[in-house]
């Protein structure tokens, strides 16, 4: 349950593929299921599958126009992309058996350096490089450390946020796992899981949303 | 592996583990600035209810972007034990 070297499942080509990867294609699996499922007869009037595939976007898009305007329309797939999938992950520590993948430092680590990369591609394609990389020396030359340290400690932050939290979560269920077996793990678990797991994953959201827009503007 | 060495590494895996323990001071912070910001998004729904909503999405972001520093100490400690403790603890043990 905590390990600190992963377990191996099987190797392709020798890449060895740990076991959290694994779970994570298997929830990436079952999302792509669902989007095909769910859009695969398209009625004007929405129930059932489609009825919540229409919620989900309909509550992404209306948090992507409030922070970043009509302008951050083309970002609703991709910001939607990040807060279901960062949802379905956390819930997956709610299988028995089954270590959520947030509770790697790898998962959460990529996820925020590809916000990074959307954000800095952003800005270099809307403003120019020229005025991409001044922004560097704003407000002053000197500020440059600064600002470069700044940049980094973003992408560090909004990993760490998400696998500290769902780390922590684990760490507190294995203690109390130690200390009483039965009930108690159960109800930290589905806090952890159920509460935290929203939360954090609205959180890593909304913080996308905002790199993205501090970037574009 | 001699006496020494030994004792070595028990003292450097006890250092860690209060340097880690000391690395979590710094959980105060996040705790007092969330739960003044939470106090402050409360007086603001119930002077003007209907802006929930927006209050909700900046109280989150503002909560999270000063979790930082408790994450940056968190992160910190949970690398001592797992960088530090951890294989020596092993060497102690494999003895």
């Amino acid at each position: 349950m905590l390990a600190i070297e992963p377990a191996i499942v099987f190797r392709i080509f020798g890449v060895p593929v740990p076991d959290f990867v694994v779970v994570t294609w298997v929830v990436m699996a079952l999302l792509v299921l669902f989007a095909y499922m769910a859009t695969r007869r398209l009625q004007a009037v929405p129930r059932g599958a489609q009825n919540v595939a229409e919620m989900m976007m309909s509550y992404f898009e209306s948090m992507v126009v409030d922070m970043m305007g009509k302008s951050g329309v083309a970002y609703i797939p991709l910001i939607a992309t990040i807060g279901i999938f960062t949802l379905s992950l956390n819930m997956s520590g709610l299988i028995p058996f089954v270590t959520s993948p947030t509770t790697r430092l790898d998962t959460t680590l990529s996820l925020a350096v590809f916000v990074f990369f959307v954000a800095h591609g952003t800005s270099v394609y809307r403003k120019g490089v020229r005025a991409y990389l001044k922004a560097y020396l704003e407000p002053y030359p000197f500020m440059l450390p600064m600002n470069l340290i700044g940049e980094v400690g973003k992408v560090l932050s909004h990993g760490f946020r998400l696998y500290g939290n769902m780390f922590g979560g684990l760490v507190m269920t294995f203690v109390f796992y130690q200390l009483v077996p039965w009930v108690a793990p159960g109800i930290l678990n589905i806090w952890f899981g159920v509460f935290v797991g929203v939360v954090q994953s609205m959180v890593f959201t909304l913080l996308a949303v905002a790199y993205i827009q501090v970037q574009a503007e | 592996m001699s006496d020494v060495t030994f004792w070595g590494y028990v003292i450097v895996i006890a250092a860690v583990f209060v340097g880690s323990g000391l690395a979590l001071i710094a959980g105060i912070g996040p705790g007092i600035g969330q739960g003044y910001a939470a106090g402050k998004a409360v007086e603001a729904i119930a002077r003007q209810p209907e802006a929930e909503g927006k209050i909700r999405t900046y109280l989150i972001l503002g909560a999270a972007i000063a979790e930082s520093t408790g994450i940056y100490a968190l992160a910190i400690s949970l690398f001592m034990i797992l960088m530090f403790a951890s294989p020596l603890f092993n060497l102690i043990v494999a003895r």
